[in-house]
């Protein structure tokens, strides 16, 4: 950014598209409200007004296009596991991932059942982990500015952009969810 | 008004234990709906269904209400071979779901069920984890 020295009224910036894109993004990460289990209600006492998380442009939104960020607060069961993949789908690009938990990391205290997905990354690609069981709202904010930190250092514009696209989880067994499965498989679950 | 449990249990060719914490009746699998019904008609709702592994018999349960302080439990075993039962579904609607998730986790299959699938796990899920014959494959990466 400069300011042009010679102008009658120094009134005004001069910065790039891409810097301005990457300000703008990582100030306002609204979350997607998709609350699958008991860390959903950590996410939900840091939106009171004792953690407020407005106060950093974070809001919960009622659907997956108006949001940028998709918590994942807790276990995600095979049976969920597309579910979560097409609500991901849904979301308007770039589009970031939290894993919020220690079920969300790596199915946590559920890990040896018989219908849990080991990890949200098994069926997501993760930015930020925030371990804890449960995940406390401090923590929950530390991980939104770090997450922050990675938005507002990342561009995507031009031709160091990262990739975009359409997100097909690379191993989601068929048999785990039936006709959703050869639906993701046909469009990834994408509607437009 | 409790019903009058040891003869509806002689009626049903069933034996009535008033020793534990519930009265327990448990009849024959041919008379599972007909008791259902005949404690129905006495004014008595559903409060629960689900089911036991014994080990040897998997027991189908249902806990009935008589009152607001009175639980009463109706059991009937089914062997391993077998595991099928008249569903309670015309006699108290309500039970719908709680039998297909007995379906879900045991593989009682309930007769005269409308819709008996699976409520909890996927379509494609292999085997019933509430029964002690399942094992469960922790190597497997899932």
């Amino acid at each position: 950014m400069g300011v042009i020295e010679d102008a009658s009224t120094p009134n005004f910036l001069l910065t790039t598209v891409d810097a301005l894109l990457r300000w703008g993004r990582s100030h306002s990460l609204w979350i997607c409200n998709a609350g699958s289990a008991c860390c959903s209600l950590e996410m939900l006492a840091m939106g009171g007004s004792r953690y407020d998380m407005d106060r950093i442009g974070t809001f919960v939104r009622g659907s997956p296009r108006q949001s940028d960020v998709l918590v994942i607060p807790g276990p995600i069961t095979k049976k969920m596991a597309p579910i979560f993949t097409r609500v991901y789908n849904q979301m308007a690009e770039p589009r970031w991932v939290i894993a919020m938990g220690s079920c969300a990391i790596t199915g946590g205290a559920f890990a040896d059942s018989y219908s849990m997905v080991r990890g949200a990354d098994k069926v997501l690609p993760v930015d930020v982990y925030i371990p804890g069981c449960p995940v406390r709202p401090e923590a929950l904010f530390y991980g939104l500015l770090k997450l922050r930190e990675k938005v507002a250092s990342t561009s995507y514009l031009g031709a160091g952009r990262e990739p975009l696209g359409l997100y097909v989880p690379p191993e989601l067994p068929p048999e785990w969810c039936g006709e959703i499965a050869e639906f993701l498989a046909e469009d990834g679950g994408g509607d437009e | 008004m409790t019903p009058d449990l040891a003869s509806l249990a002689e009626r049903f060719g069933g034996t009535l234990d008033d020793a534990g914490f519930d009265p327990t009746i448990r009849v024959p699998r041919e008379n599972w709906r007909a008791l259902a019904a005949a404690l129905a008609a006495d004014g008595v709702w559903f409060s629960d269904v689900t089911a036991v592994d014994t080990g040897e018999t998997v027991d189908v349960v249902a806990h009935v209400c008589a009152s607001r302080s009175e639980q009463i439990t109706l059991k009937t075993a089914l062997s391993d071979d077998d595991l099928t039962v008249d569903s309670l579904v015309p006699v108290w609607p309500g039970v719908e779901w709680l039998e297909r998730e007995v379906y879900d986790m045991f593989g009682v299959s309930f007769d005269g069920h409308p819709d008996m699938t699976r409520i909890l796990l996927y379509e494609g899920f292999e085997g019933y984890p509430l029964r002690k014959s399942f094992l469960l494959d922790v190597e497997e990466d899932g």
